[in-house]
């Protein structure tokens, strides 16, 4: 029997994979890590003349983009303040809770004004202007069914959702207990409290305040006192400590609160006055029996202990293996907080068995969809098979993370309002993922089939031939169950904590952005290098069928 | 209702049409980078010393095993976003658009690595055809990558699938979600079926006349 073939030797790796993974590190730290000299930066400003200014565009009205697509908002009212005290063009980046802080550590902005809460872990990672701005809370938004909520310790177990990145989300969730479910930006998160995903959105209450102010968001509450409150700090770069950048930024500050800026620029945007500018604002404004300010930089340039953030927010106590992690740290400059940090490690074991478990029933559901699905394209009826060959077309040509968009914030929102059921995200990501992939499977065998007519008249897949088939097409198929295992990183954009997802936490809550991601790439180039090594097992078993037919 | 919502799509057309462009770019650039390093790495493995050929075919097998969403990740954090050129006072931007396309050109680099040099070899032995048909797989390739292109919305490219997010929060109200996504759909579709029915004549076109070159001869094709 004349057999089309087409070996994958991709599954058959003849050498050890071993000694590239050792090599791994050398190839990447070597990359540019474009951390600038000390104090550089006010420089490179001036001889610009452009100020690269990180904003928010999604937490309305401190940062947001108005019709015609321009950023504005409380805090680019501030930020367009500084450049022109320092007399060069704002130009304004859009980042978000996620990435505002590695913007700043890869030059990409000088300046961060997006409502970044001043915390000690973040001031390991970046420069924080004192004084504070502004100061924010965490509360809970939460539906027109959860009004009697009354203490944050009734939440214990829940499933709440929450936005990447945020300083508060690790705290809560140790304190609580909440079962946190984390979206990439706000907009997915609200979607997923309309859709019933959780019990409420775990967020800063002046961006809730703001929700909460729309006509859009009318019986929503949020009912629990505030929790965390944290002054909100303009963010420089980690190298800019002590420099004149971080001194005049500093002064400026101190000038708006001495000048009634911030206060008048609040009320313009119409936002709940904050007893945290009153307060500060007296602070700053209070003069001596000399008429000097009370708050004035002393002779080293730090402004005096009473003007300054008492404590600061700190997350986990440090026990044997995690000290020894933090001199590990201190000595390489290598952050593996995923080993020695209780929390980090706990989550990032989490995100390797949910990546696991779904690799396995993406594989498993891709196979079993895909054998059905040929069975019907190459069915008797002559429509029926067209109906499924042209959905398969959809199948393949549809990008998988569009699919998943459309059934987790589409449908999914459309069964939440009218039937009151909402969808698992896992379950999700499960079925856009394997439907992609066994649209593939389907029409390699649906192909098989036809060549096989050429030689066989009549031939058609039935339950009888479909085995024959999936020999003839092993190739193709083994690589289309590969291709579904890489995929499975997607699932990170609809909020389920895979590999991808709880690397980008820990990111965001440490900044060891380089040691993650590689970790991240290594991890998912073992699985998968197990993977093939399984699978060409399956192959080889198959090959000898094929030699024995 | 209806009415509405197809005025709406209509309106938007030539917008989203413009995110698709994006698509495009991102998936011929990540296409010719997998074309020079592919080379390259095929190049290297044909080398008669034997730690640079088995280091370069284990190279391009570490790329290919790589995923390309987690990779997109990965290019957009770790390189910086402009490039001194050294010796010259040029800085080279590098856009977030080019590092997605870095990224995804992963699979195209394993792609050509794998195939370049059984090419290669057909053409020396005179087998032009068999040779020639590398190239609707690297067009298969493309539109693997095209599709694949999407993904470059989640590190704020300004392509199809983000263009379609930002018409829903600009409209506030999240009715027009489901109509925009299928959308989207139906323009990758659009373009993705007549190339994909369009190779696949180019295929059979250069097999029946290999059929007629070579005798008796089977092709590994699927």
């Amino acid at each position: 029997m004349p057999l089309i073939l087409r070996g994958l030797s991709c599954l058959t790796p003849r050498l050890p994979l071993l000694p590239f993974l050792l090599l791994w590190p050398l190839l990447f730290t070597a990359l540019p890590t474009p951390a600038a000299e000390t104090g550089s930066v006010l420089a490179a400003i001036r001889e610009t003349g452009i100020l690269r200014i990180g904003v928010k565009a999604d937490f309305p009205p401190f940062g947001m983009v108005n019709a015609l697509g321009e950023p504005e908002g409380f805090e680019i009212d501030l930020a367009r303040d500084v450049a022109r005290r320092l007399g060069v063009t704002p130009r304004f980046v859009k980042v978000s809770t996620e990435n505002r802080l590695h913007k700043l550590e890869q030059g990409a902005v000088d300046l961060v004004v997006a409502t970044t809460a001043d915390t000690a872990e973040r001031r390991k990672i970046a420069t924080a202007i004192e004084p504070a701005y502004y100061a924010g809370g965490v509360t809970l938004m939460v539906g027109p069914g959860q009004q009697r909520l009354t203490d944050w310790g009734a939440l214990r177990g829940k499933r709440v959702c929450a936005t990447q990145g945020a300083y508060f989300n690790r705290p809560m969730s140790e304190r609580y207990l909440l079962d946190l479910e984390v979206y990439r930006d706000t907009r997915d998160a609200l979607l997923g409290l309309r859709d019933g995903r959780c019990v409420g959105y775990l967020y800063t209450n002046s961006a809730i305040d703001g929700f909460l102010a729309k006509e859009e968001w009318a019986g929503y509450q949020a009912p629990l006192p505030l929790a965390l409150v944290a002054p909100w700090a303009m963010m420089i770069g980690r190298g800019e400590k002590g420099s004149e950048f971080e001194r005049l930024l500093g002064d400026i500050v101190a000038d708006w609160h001495r000048t009634g800026f911030l206060i008048e620029r609040e009320q313009a945007w119409g936002i709940r006055p904050a007893q945290y500018l009153r307060d500060t604002g007296a602070l700053w404004q209070a003069r001596d029996e000399q008429g000097d300010y009370l708050c004035q930089r002393g002779p080293d340039g730090n402004w005096p202990l009473g003007c300054r953030e008492a404590t600061l927010i700190t997350a986990g106590d440090v026990g044997g293996l995690h000290n020894l992690g933090l001199k590990f740290k201190e000595w390489t400059g290598v952050d593996l907080s995923f080993l020695y940090d209780p929390f980090d490690r706990a989550r990032f074991l989490r995100g390797l068995g949910v990546t696991i478990l779904m690799m396995l029933s993406c594989v498993l559901a891709s196979l079993l969809m895909g054998l059905l699905w040929a069975l019907v394209a190459d069915s008797r009826w002559r429509w029926l098979g067209m109906g499924a060959r042209a959905l398969g077309v959809h199948a393949r040509m549809t990008p998988p993370l569009l699919q998943m968009y459309l059934l987790f914030f589409g449908v999914g929102g459309l069964l939440f309002a009218r039937l009151g059921v909402s969808l698992y995200p896992m379950a999700i990501a499960v079925w856009c993922m394997s439907y992609y992939t066994a649209g593939s499977i389907m029409n390699s065998l649906y192909e098989v089939a036809n060549h096989q007519r050429q030689i066989q008249t009549g031939f058609r897949l039935t339950f009888h031939s479909l085995g024959m088939a999936v020999l003839l097409a092993r190739g193709p198929i083994l690589g289309s169950l590969i291709n579904v295992m890489k995929q499975t990183v997607m699932a990170s954009a609809i909020a389920v904590p895979e590999l991808l997802s709880v690397s980008l936490a820990i990111m965001a809550d440490k900044g060891n952005v380089t040691v993650m991601m590689n970790v991240l790439l290594l991890t998912y180039l073992l699985l998968i290098s197990l993977a093939i090594a399984g699978l060409s097992r399956v192959q080889a078993w198959l090959d000898r069928r094929v030699a024995n037919l | 209702m209806v009415v509405e919502t197809l005025e709406t799509l209509l309106i938007w057309t030539p917008y989203l049409l413009g995110g698709f462009g994006w698509n495009l770019l991102i998936a011929l650039t990540a296409g010719l980078i997998g074309l020079i390093v592919g080379s390259l790495l095929a190049t290297l493995r044909q080398s008669g010393f034997k730690p640079v050929a088995t280091s370069s075919l284990g190279l391009s097998r570490v790329i290919h095993n790589l995923p390309t969403f987690a990779l997109i990740f990965y290019t957009a954090a770790m390189l910086p976003g402009e490039i001194a050129l050294p010796g010259t006072s040029l800085i080279l931007p590098v856009p977030p658009w080019f590092k997605a396309a870095l990224a995804l050109s992963a699979m195209q680099i394993g792609y050509t690595a794998e195939n370049l040099a059984i090419a290669l070899g057909a053409w020396r032995k005179g087998d032009q055809v068999r040779a020639l048909l590398f190239i609707p797989g690297w067009l298969n390739g493309f539109l693997i990558t095209l599709i694949a292109s999407s993904n470059a919305s989640v590190v704020g490219v300004d392509e199809l699938v983000s263009r379609c997010d930002t018409l829903i929060n600009a409209s506030g109200h999240t009715t027009l979600m489901i109509p925009l996504y299928l959308y989207a759909s139906v323009i990758f579709i659009a373009f993705c079926l007549p190339m994909t029915i369009a190779m696949r004549h180019l295929k059979k076109a250069m097999l029946h006349r290999h059929g007629q070159l070579s005798t008796g001869h089977t092709t590994a094709l699927s």
